[in-house]
């Protein structure tokens, strides 16, 4: 049995660490604000470029719609971007990624060629011997499209020269502050989605070809620039939920303990006592 | 007619306006209500826009111009 002193030392430890999964979970409230306005923000930009590509391919011909980034091939290796955060502690939401993307190996009869964004999918790679193509870290909270244009570069290099034969970017979409959802969208060939039914007969300046050429690299770098800032407000609001959780589990805890704690001191209050009165009784008998 | 210029951090401007005068991959192109649907990537320049003879400037870096229906998209790429 713990004696009381021991107790009251495991309580000012347990409100310690209260105290720091606390403080995380606030600066990772303060960031969530930002990484979600981000990501909420260029949703615009992202949807606007969707439709105009899709658009375009689908009132292209066969030798205008000739780009290296459009060619369907048959797939002898097959690629995948993985975002993942760079730290831990963000609950459930890196394993979920982790198994969705394992599962999606597993379903793939080609061998899978990995671009690795974030230290935590660098070590996924690692741990399960998975060959990568490029592996970036340290990305930040605030990626500008500086940072995430060579992601795409390689990505798009990576398919042209037909190390890969497709493209699939796996991240956390950020749904809510409670819910995270790991995904995996088709990434290249771009196939244009379900024609528009007001699809425009557009006039193409320069000519359709030169403005495919510029718009499909302008596409691959959005949907990665706005993947990885979702996976980003993913991150905050997962770490923010589980360090509140923490927090309040540890706070649970010292409840738990100073309950322990006094039941024990009044045990041993009453043992003494019992000792002195029945020593009195001893003498006066 | 309205026109919504759009980075991928942000959307600039969302407002109807009368003229657009853009600075195209083929030169210079001014568009005007009704016009017919267009795409065109664009070089970098100011994008000019008036509305009842007020006139604004917003600069771009690159981008692409769409014009379908009633509607002008403006994808700017950001000045980073």
């Amino acid at each position: 049995m713990a004696s009381v002193r021991q107790i009251a030392r495991r309580i000012r430890s347990v409100e310690n660490t209260a105290k720091i999964t606390k403080a995380m979970a606030m600066i990772a409230a303060s960031k969530l604000r930002r990484s979600q306005d981000a990501a909420t923000q260029g949703r615009s930009y992202a949807e606007n470029m969707a439709a105009i590509v899709s658009n375009v391919v689908s009132q292209m011909n066969e030798d205008e719609s000739h780009q290296p980034l459009l060619e369907s091939r048959l797939i002898k290796n097959a690629g995948i971007a993985i975002i993942a955060p760079d730290r831990g502690l963000t609950g459930g939401l890196n394993a979920n990624i982790f198994r969705s993307v394992s599962d999606f190996i597993k379903s793939q009869s080609s061998p899978i060629k990995v671009v690795a964004i974030g230290k935590k999918s660098v070590d996924f790679t690692r741990r399960n011997d998975i060959e990568t193509i490029a592996e970036y870290t340290g990305i930040g909270d605030r990626p500008g499209p500086g940072d995430t244009l060579p992601i795409a570069a390689d990505i798009a290099e990576a398919f042209s020269n037909e190390k890969v034969d497709s493209f699939h970017i796996a991240y956390g979409q950020f749904v809510n502050t409670t819910l995270q959802r790991p995904v995996i969208e088709p990434l290249l060939p771009v196939i244009p989605s379900e024609v528009v039914s007001n699809s425009v007969g557009y006039i193409f300046e320069p000519n359709a070809a030169e403005v495919l050429r510029r718009l499909l690299p302008r596409y691959l770098e959005t949907l990665v620039h706005h993947a990885i800032l979702e996976g980003n407000a993913s991150e905050q609001s997962a770490r923010m939920v589980a360090m509140n959780q923490a927090t309040d589990n540890a706070n649970d805890m010292v409840g738990d303990l100073t309950l322990l704690m006094n039941k024990l001191r009044q045990e041993t209050i009453t043992t003494e006592l019992l000792d002195i009165v029945g020593g009195v009784a001893a003498l006066e008998s | 007619m309205k026109l919504e210029v759009v980075t991928t951090e942000e959307t600039v401007f969302s407002e109807d306006v009368d003229i657009v005068i853009a600075p195209g991959a083929e030169g210079q192109l001014g568009i005007l209500p009704r016009h017919a649907s267009l795409l065109t990537a664009l070089n970098s320049g100011d994008i000019v826009v008036r509305k009842d003879g007020q006139e604004s400037v917003i600069t771009v870096n690159g981008g692409f111009l769409e014009v379908a229906g009633d509607h002008v998209r403006i994808l700017a790429n950001s000045n980073q």
